[in-house]
């Protein structure tokens, strides 16, 4: 899977989150997570289905790094994407 | 804020910081005897909270006396003041150097093990029963806690109760805070985090069973658990006498990730519920009855049927 590939997947994921209030469409590698309208239930439901769909496991150390959307693809990227 | 209510909160912020700090400084056996003189206040007046625990209890299943209902009743709300005053007086006289003089610890070498790891961080599920402050005070004794909360509607009260709650081991969190990663901050920095998983949670919750009879609960626990694999405990404080309690840490929980979210969700929440009502059976009195523990979002009740 390319950079855009998750992406789009991530955006996929992103549409079934119904109280997120961001345009799906208009989110870039430069979206801040935080800015996603994502509260403490709803970040860890998408972080549930990430792991899920992409077969991959996010540490906790890790997670708290993630600023932007780049970061969780750059980790998808480097080390789970089958 | 409007004049007559910012009065209203000052009088009641007076009057609870008077009260609590003549108390804490009172011996012990007198402050318990003024508590005892509130509960049955409270009791005889406070009666739609006195009506919820008769009625929780009477559904429950635990009697079906309305006068065996009525005297758990009375014994909860006894357990809920004896809390305020001794969480109130546990701030001076239960300190790192003689916890251990107050509180019996009965906790498994795996749970023990996973505590004396400075770099875990830690799931702790806890709920109303016994002294919930307590558990707080001492489990911060063994880790660095965070608990979450609901703050007060008063704000100088709110203020008043955070600065005496917290201290250089035990932070809080208030639940309304909005940034969404603050519980995963939490545990990624090796500390406890502390979540009551015992009251009306709202359609955002799960509905699991609880005394047979369906009750939302927050899914926040399990989600945490399941995204972050901190170890997930619960852990309650019995009360077994003045300023004395046994700190019960069960677990760690195990659960296996199956891909179905909502599926796992619900099965963690349902086994620390299932925990929890064995807790609240084996001692019902020390349980808090007096909320809506089982009340149903809206969309959830069938025409004609009573909330409790």
């Amino acid at each position: 899977m390319n950079r855009e590939q998750i992406i789009a997947a991530l955006k996929a994921l992103l549409g079934t989150q119904p109280k997120l209030k961001v345009d799906v469409n208009a989110i870039t590698e430069d979206t801040r997570l935080d800015q996603m309208g994502f509260d403490s239930i709803s970040i860890l439901d998408f972080m549930y289905d990430v792991e899920s769909k992409f077969n991959t496991r996010i540490e906790v150390a890790d997670l708290v790094r993630m600023e932007v959307v780049r970061d969780l693809i750059d980790h998808l990227h480097g080390k789970a994407v089958r | 804020m409007n004049p007559l209510r910012r009065l209203y909160y000052l009088l009641e912020y007076a009057a609870a910081t008077s009260l609590l700090g003549i108390l804490a400084a009172a011996p012990l056996r007198l402050t318990l005897a003024v508590g005892e003189v509130i509960a049955r206040i409270a009791f005889l007046l406070m009666f739609k909270r006195r009506g919820y625990a008769i009625d929780n209890l009477l559904r429950s299943g635990l009697t079906d006396s309305p006068a065996e209902a009525r005297r758990i009743a009375f014994a909860s709300f006894r357990t809920f003041v004896a809390m305020v005053a001794e969480a109130n007086a546990a701030r001076r006289r239960i300190t790192d150097r003689n916890w251990r003089e107050h509180v019996t610890l009965k906790i498994s070498p795996e749970a023990e093990k996973i505590l004396a790891d400075p770099k875990q961080g830690v799931l702790v599920a806890s709920a109303h029963f016994g002294n919930w402050e307590v558990v707080g005070r001492a489990a911060s004794m063994l880790k660095p806690l965070t608990a979450i909360y609901r703050p007060f509607n008063n704000p100088y009260l709110d203020r008043a109760a955070h600065a005496g709650r917290t201290g250089d081991r035990l932070r809080l969190i208030s639940k309304f805070d909005a940034n969404p990663m603050r519980f995963v901050q939490t545990l990624a920095r090796g500390e406890v985090l502390g979540i009551m998983i015992d009251q009306y949670a709202g359609p955002d919750g799960v509905p699991v069973q609880f005394f047979g009879r369906q009750a939302w609960t927050t899914k926040t626990v399990a989600l945490l658990h399941l995204t972050t694999r901190c170890p997930l405990l619960l852990v309650f404080a019995l009360r077994t006498g003045p300023l004395q309690y046994e700190l019960h840490v069960l677990g760690p929980l195990q659960h296996e990730r199956t891909g179905d979210r909502e599926k796992d969700v619900f099965s963690i929440t349902q086994n620390l519920t299932r925990e929890i009502e064995k807790i609240v059976r084996a001692h019902p009195e020390q349980y808090m009855w007096g909320h809506r523990r089982w009340k149903q979002p809206k969309h959830e009740v069938p025409p004609n049927t009573k909330q409790a």
